[in-house]
């Protein structure tokens, strides 16, 4: 691996629902392709398709489905899952989908932990939380007196790129050249810029001298989870997806290189 | 309403293939690949992994259309070394550097949990 | 005027809030409750399953 980086890895703070670490002798891209990552191609557990039986509610059934659909379901286990798509079943199976069924009759607010899934691991969050009261629940629908709803809702494997709903994260931040000397940005007015927190200057200075020789090398990264998988779990996963993509493009690199016979040695202009 | 499928940024089409390689007429050494089905994340990875290699004079890539999902990667190396190996190359080292960062997070992770077992470090 | 009038009508329940009786309306009969005689009548819902995309 003649021109590898070897990156190191910081971790400087880990809470239930951040990591903070930094990142570093590696390059920028390699810091922005696991941002990137993280946020829209780590997969989720999240709710596809409602299918209604009963709803006598306010809101009508497109409206509640949307809600449904952006609801964060504990994800731990969507690596066991199979995508629909890849699945060998016919339209769905325990290992591709997992249902959920809710019912309910007013008069009450129908929360979250009122759906009940045929997963114990996929499952809203906030049936994870044994202390967490009702109150503090995603409230679905509120339903007056006689009013009542009736659903299956079915959850599906996915990633963020295909819909927002399937981000396991709720913020990736990521920083560096805290002092500018790299020059990335232009500062119009550097003294009525906030300064960064990781800023090395001393106190009066507002920017770094502008350093031509100098690269990106070191990157300070938050991870803050959305709750349906753990932070450190996201990154690690963000990892294995990213280098698993790499190795079915290499796979996919060399089967086309091999069509192509002339390839393998560079020609020569006659 | 005329906006394309969120799957198409995933599935390959029916004649699509993963990536297409098309040497430069005129310059042996130069290779203009595309990749369909994504994006940023893995073009710009590549395209500096390959600026990392000196034998490589040029690598740049762009992404035609915002609602194209594919990249387009421009690759041009010394005469006498083939741009399918520098791009290979690039390839095995991003692989070997995400097992290492994978190998190194999860060390990190270790240590942080338990401080006392990382003390003697 | 000899267009086929249909034998059976549909089904409307009415607006009214301590009403809510379940009527059947031809064609060219009142709108009107035949219970309470209120004005506004709803459809009722579909009994088909009905499916829908959570995005």
């Amino acid at each position: 691996m003649p021109f590898a980086s070897q990156p190191v890895v910081q971790i400087l703070e880990l809470t239930p629902d951040n990591v903070r670490f930094v990142l570093s002798k590696t390059e920028l891209s390699v810091a922005n392709s696991l941002r990137r990552v993280c946020i829209a191609e780590v997969p989720t557990m999240a709710i596809d398709l409602v299918q209604f039986d009963e709803n006598s509610s306010v809101l009508h059934d497109e409206f509640v489905a949307h809600r449904l659909g952006l609801l964060p379901l504990a994800s731990e286990t969507a690596g066991e899952f199979d995508y629909l798509a890849e699945c060998d079943c016919d339209g769905g199976c325990n290992r591709c989908t997992v249902s959920l069924t809710l019912e309910a009759e007013g008069p009450c607010s129908v929360v979250a932990r009122d759906l009940r899934s045929s997963d114990e691991s996929v499952v809203p969050i906030s049936q994870r939380d044994a202390s967490g009261s009702e109150q503090h629940d995603v409230v679905l629908v509120k339903l007056g007196a006689g009013q009542r709803i009736k659903l299956t809702a079915i959850a599906k494997k996915g990633i963020g790129k295909e819909h927002a709903k399937w981000n396991p994260t709720c913020g990736v931040s990521m920083e560096y050249d805290p002092d500018n000397k790299l020059r990335h940005t232009t500062y119009y007015d550097p003294q009525n810029w906030p300064q960064s927190h990781l800023s090395e200057l001393p106190a009066g200075q507002c920017e770094a001298p502008f350093d031509i020789n100098a690269k990106a090398d070191k990157f300070w990264l938050n991870v803050e989870a959305s709750g349906v998988i753990p932070p450190a779990d996201i990154v690690l996963n963000a990892i294995s997806v990213l280098k698993q993509k790499l190795k079915t493009l290499a796979d996919a690199f060399s089967t086309e290189v091999s069509q192509q016979s002339d390839w393998t040695q560079p020609q020569h202009q006659p | 309403m005329n906006a394309p499928d969120p799957f198409e940024t995933m599935v390959l089409g029916p004649d699509e293939r993963k990536i297409v390689c098309v040497r430069d007429s005129r310059n042996p050494s130069a290779a203009v690949i595309t990749v369909n089905k994504e994006d940023h994340t893995l073009g710009n990875l590549l395209r500096v992994q390959l600026l990392r290699d000196p034998k490589v004079l040029f690598s740049g890539y762009h992404v035609p259309h915002p609602l194209q999902s594919k990249f387009v990667l421009r690759v041009l190396t010394v005469e006498g070394y083939s741009p399918i190996e520098a791009v290979s190359g690039a390839f095995n080292d991003l692989i070997s550097e995400m097992s290492l960062l994978e190998e190194r997070f999860r060390t990190e992770l270790n240590n942080h949990q338990n401080p006392q077992a990382a003390s003697h470090f | 005027m000899d267009r086929q009038q249909p034998q059976t009508g549909m089904y409307y329940i009415c607006g009214s809030a301590n009403c809510r009786a379940r009527n059947e309306l031809k064609q060219r009969d009142a709108i009107k409750c035949t219970a309470c005689g209120y004005r506004i009548m709803y459809k009722e819902r579909t009994r088909r399953m009905v499916q829908f995309q959570a995005r």
